[in-house]
């Protein structure tokens, strides 16, 4: 089962995409960045550490969203995520690009 | 860039990023294991499960650091394993391009580095753009005398009355004769004001410098010696500061040992009126005396320094000083009506140029030429790289076919060319050490003050800046290509075996021709060169140079007064000339093309002058005994030579002396009359003889007129002996030395020197320069022809398939090879013309550098030419010619 796992035919770049959605509006930290994927995808979408740190860490190389330590829920120091001006544009870019590619593959698959 | 940024502070706090990250999953974690808990599970439970469905942190860990690190720093390290790999596995162009650069790094180098000690290296003296050297000038002597030296008089003057300086000083040279002490030695000085040494601001490593009451003339003598002479002589014995060293006869006190490699001028570098020795050992106070202090038109021998006060520029000091010279000048109009329009301006030369004003041009020469020669080095690896990318543009499709972005590509071949660069550097570096010594042995006079030349951080700077530069630029060109995707056949090309494409033939074209530029302009340079040294050494010098001895004898002052010298020498030359072997022998105060050789010049003038006048002729005045136009071998035009026991009163002049005073007389005409030295109010002369120009002073500069007395009118203390021997010179040196040592052991004797030995380190400067162009330009030679064999073989081997095809379709050998010359040569040939071109405005500026022949000499630029089309053909026509016999069969077969 995908609890561990990106599910792995997820198209290259939309994990990316999921995290900037996921810090519109407010700043998580890792684990709740998990959290809300798997809340707004009705329990669809499980996001694995070993995906999600390494994609954090190159969306950081981007300066698409920086980092800032914080107290989490529990207590302990959490590094808290917030989108940059420029993830902002990358977003709404890479999700107009996300939505001609789904149109494109739903093009392929409705003709005959 | 801002990427780059970041990657570059991640690397530079990797451990603190790790830590961060490490805690950061832990959080993670511990988030989760509370959600479990939440859900009903055990603590243990849930941790166990919350850490299994972790995996490891530690693997997380490094998965995510990778994406930090790994593209960035292990696909360099990787790029640079495969350009190593690459490199080993073709041995021949790993050997070819690193040996170049080698080369040409190491020659860059070593020029580089005596450019910085002679030109940039801050001088050894604290605030030193503060210091300068002055001297004056007067606009109706410019021609013969484009600077003056300072009277004693003058100095006082300036000193007294400027307001530019905090300190001045003046010095003169002055040699002396150390006894007492093992072998008699001659030991080259200075008298210098008290406060020079706190003027430059070196104090003496030991004891203590001048006071200023010990600068007057009648005080106990005093003299501060070098640390050169202190360890030769006296082993750095440091009690011998306040002992008594016998300087002349004379006993003078130590007060103190300068620091090792104090710099002070050394030969003319002070002034070229002003003869310093090739070594300073000792100084002594100026002390004016009272006699030198006049206001005559003679004693313009002293030098002076001045350190200018904090803030003040030179054009003010100069405007200040041109004042006070004004008033001077007025002064000596006043005195002397005749001058008419006498003036006088100061003159500031910095400090460096007093060291290095003479060989700042050559050094830029050198610098110019040996930069051609990296350039070329470099166009030559262009046409390397391209040449092995296309070869393997196969696996490079391959590589951009399987998902190899095409900026790791271009990566990849700026990787390889850098690494290049960098083994170039590498193994340049040992070479650049070892020129620099060679550099300073051959260059030694002149380079002399840049004392401790060699590697140092901004040299080696120089070498990292030139190697990462040299790497990059020449891995540009390569990689542009990649980057258009010029070089990258499609896997299947079918197309192999044929002609390259237009563009990718162009630019090597291009480059060939670039190359051959360069190398022939500098073919020229080093051609007008030689053709000027050769002229140099061929020039009429008005003396003869073979089988001739030289041997410079100074007498103690204390024991030789005035009669007993001429004695001296009178006996001396006798025996001398008894000597088996010797055919004549004579002696003369000032040897020609000595470093002194421009000193002591005196006014001329007519009998019936009644007052000083400016305009009269400036000769050089030399002491000479009998024997010594017969020694060296120089013509006598009208009259008779100088006799024994020749009346102080009766002269000897040169044709050109004769010829300025009486334009219209011929030699022998001249003989009888009479002139007056150096004052209109002296006694005349009468001239006996007249004898042929001599280029005394320098080769390369027109004879100057000449004067010679008898040595019994001077009578002066140091001569120089020449000999003319019948056999080879050097087999007498020891029976000269054994006769001058039965007259007197106590005097110095320096080594015998041939009067060829003499010319030839009066032209070592040029011949140095000479040298060292021509050797760059034939390097430069051998790297384009390299460069053209490279393209023609390189371009024939691609053709193979095609040339088979022709050969199969009927054509002709001779026509083949005739194509492929032709194809090649034709850059060679624009190359030729553009470098002739080049060479054309590049030796306007060499002017100075040329000796007896045009800037666009026909000999030199048809044996250019020659020389370039002769061996660039060959270099085509190894390869052309391999390509035409080829067998059709295998050619065709080809891949």
């Amino acid at each position: 089962m995908g609890l561990t796992n990106t599910p792995s035919d997820l198209l290259p770049g939309t994990l990316e995409l999921l995290i900037l959605k996921a810090l519109v509006g407010d700043a998580r930290h890792g684990y709740g960045i998990v959290e809300h994927l798997r809340l707004a995808s009705d329990e669809v979408l499980n996001v694995g550490e070993s995906a999600l740190y390494p994609a954090l860490q190159r969306l950081l190389i981007k300066g698409w969203v920086k980092a800032e330590w914080g107290t989490s829920e529990n207590n302990r120091r959490a590094r808290y995520y917030t989108l940059t001006a420029t993830g902002r544009r990358q977003l709404a870019a890479e999700r107009a690009e996300f939505d001609r590619m789904v149109g494109v593959i739903q093009r392929v698959l409705s003709a005959t | 860039m801002a990427t780059i940024f970041r990657r570059l502070m991640y690397f530079l706090r990797r451990s603190r990023h790790d830590a961060d990250l490490r805690e950061e999953i832990e959080t993670h974690r511990a988030l989760r294991q509370a959600a479990l808990e939440r859900d009903g599970l055990g603590a243990d439970d849930a941790a166990r499960v919350s850490r299994k469905a972790m995996g490891n942190v530690t693997l997380a860990v490094e998965d995510a650091r990778e994406v930090w690190i790994v593209r960035a720093v292990d696909e360099v390290v990787q790029d640079v394993r495969i350009a190593l790999r690459l490199l080993r596995k073709s041995p021949s162009f790993a050997f070819a391009a690193v040996g170049t650069l080698a080369l040409s790094i190491g020659a860059n180098t070593a020029i580089f580095s005596v450019v910085y000690a002679a030109l940039l290296k801050p001088l050894p003296y604290p605030n030193a753009q503060e210091l300068v050297a002055i001297s004056m000038q007067s606009p109706s002597l410019q021609a013969r005398f484009p600077t003056l030296a300072i009277r004693p008089i003058d100095f006082e003057e300036l000193r007294r009355s400027n307001r530019v300086f905090s300190e001045m000083a003046a010095i003169r040279d002055r040699n002396f004769t150390l006894t007492g002490h093992g072998e008699p030695e001659r030991l080259y000085g200075a008298r210098v004001s008290a406060n020079l040494f706190q003027l430059l601001g070196v104090q003496p490593a030991l004891g203590r410098g001048f006071l200023p009451e010990e600068d007057a003339p009648g005080r106990a003598a005093v003299v501060v010696i070098s640390h050169d002479l202190w360890n030769r002589r006296f082993a750095g014995d440091p009690g011998l500061v306040n002992r008594t060293l016998t300087l002349d006869g004379q006993p003078h006190l130590v007060i103190g040992v300068m620091p090792r490699g104090f710099l002070f001028p050394t030969l003319k570098q002070l002034h070229p009126q002003i003869e310093l020795g090739s070594r300073i050992d000792a100084w002594t106070p100026a002390a004016f005396a009272q006699d030198e202090l006049h206001d005559e038109l003679i004693g313009f021998s002293w030098g002076s320094f001045g350190r200018l006060r904090p803030g003040t520029s030179p054009e003010e000091a100069r405007a200040n000083l041109d004042v006070i010279a004004g008033g001077m000048a007025q002064r000596m109009r006043a005195k002397l009506p005749s001058l008419g329009d006498f003036e006088l301006s100061a003159l500031l030369t910095p400090m460096r140029d007093v060291y290095f004003g003479s060989v700042h041009q050559g050094l830029v020469m050198l610098m110019g030429a040996v930069g051609l020669l990296l350039v070329i080095g470099c166009v030559n690896l262009v046409n390397l790289l391209l040449a092995r990318l296309t070869s393997r543009s196969r696996e490079l499709a391959t590589r951009a076919a399987l998902g190899a972005p095409r900026s790791r590509l271009v990566r990849q071949v700026l990787t390889e060319s850098v690494v290049v660069a960098t083994l170039g550097g590498v193994v340049g570096l040992p070479i650049a050490v070892w020129s620099t010594d060679l550099l300073v042995w051959f260059g030694s006079s002149d380079l002399a003050a840049a004392q401790a030349t060699g590697l140092n951080t901004v040299v080696l700077l120089f070498a990292l800046a030139m190697m990462i530069g040299a790497g990059l630029a020449v891995g540009l060109l390569p990689a542009i290509e990649l980057a258009r995707g010029r070089l990258i056949d499609s896997v299947n090309d079918g197309s192999r075996g044929t002609t390259t494409g237009r563009r990718t033939g162009l630019v090597r074209r291009a480059l060939v021709l670039s190359e051959v530029a360069l190398c022939t302009a500098l073919l020229v340079v080093a051609g007008l060169l030689l053709r000027s040294f050769v002229n140099l050494l061929s020039v009429e010098r008005g003396f003869e140079v073979e089988r001739v001895l030289s041997l410079d004898l100074a007498l103690s002052p204390e024991r030789y007064e005035g009669p007993e010298r001429v004695a001296f020498y009178r006996d001396l030359l006798d025996n001398v000339r008894a000597l088996p072997g010797v055919t004549s022998a004579g002696a003369i105060s000032i040897l020609p093309l000595t470093p002194a050789s421009e000193g002591n010049t005196f006014l001329i003038y007519l009998d019936s002058d009644t007052e000083a006048r400016l305009d009269r002729p400036i000769a050089h005045s030399r002491a000479v005994t009998p024997g010594y136009f017969t020694a060296m071998g120089i013509p006598l035009a009208g009259g008779r030579f100088l006799e024994a026991e020749e009346p102080a009163s009766q002269v000897v002049v040169s044709e050109g002396l004769a010829r300025t005073l009486w334009p219209d007389a011929s030699p022998a005409s001249v003989v009888g009359r009479r002139i007056k030295i150096n004052e209109v109010t002296d006694e005349p002369a009468t001239i006996v003889g007249v004898v042929g120009d001599v280029r005394a002073a320098r080769l390369d500069r027109d004879p100057t007129p000449a004067l010679y007395v008898p040595h019994t009118r001077s009578r002066p203390r140091a001569m120089t002996v020449v000999i003319r021997t019948q056999q080879d010179p050097e087999s007498l040196a020891a029976a000269v030395r054994a006769q001058v040592w039965k007259h007197d052991n106590s005097i110095p004797l320096e080594r015998i020197k041939t009067m060829s030995e003499i010319m030839s380190a009066s032209v070592a400067p040029r011949r140095f320069q000479t040298a060292l162009v021509l050797l760059f330009a034939v390097v430069a030679l051998g790297l384009a022809l390299i460069g053209v064999y490279g393209v023609t073989s390189y371009t024939v081997t691609r053709q193979t398939r095609e040339i088979g095809l022709r050969f199969a379709l009927g054509a002709q050998r001779a026509d083949l090879l005739r194509g492929v010359l032709s194809q090649h040569l034709r850059p060679v040939a624009a190359g030729l013309v553009l470098g002739l071109a080049l060479a054309w405005t590049a030796t306007t500026a060499l002017q100075s550098f040329l000796f007896g022949v045009a800037p666009l000499d026909p000999l030199v630029l048809a044996a250019v030419c020659v020389v370039l089309g002769t061996t660039a053909a060959i270099a085509c026509y190894v390869p052309a010619r391999r390509a035409s016999r080829l067998d059709p069969v295998i050619a065709l077969r080809h891949d």
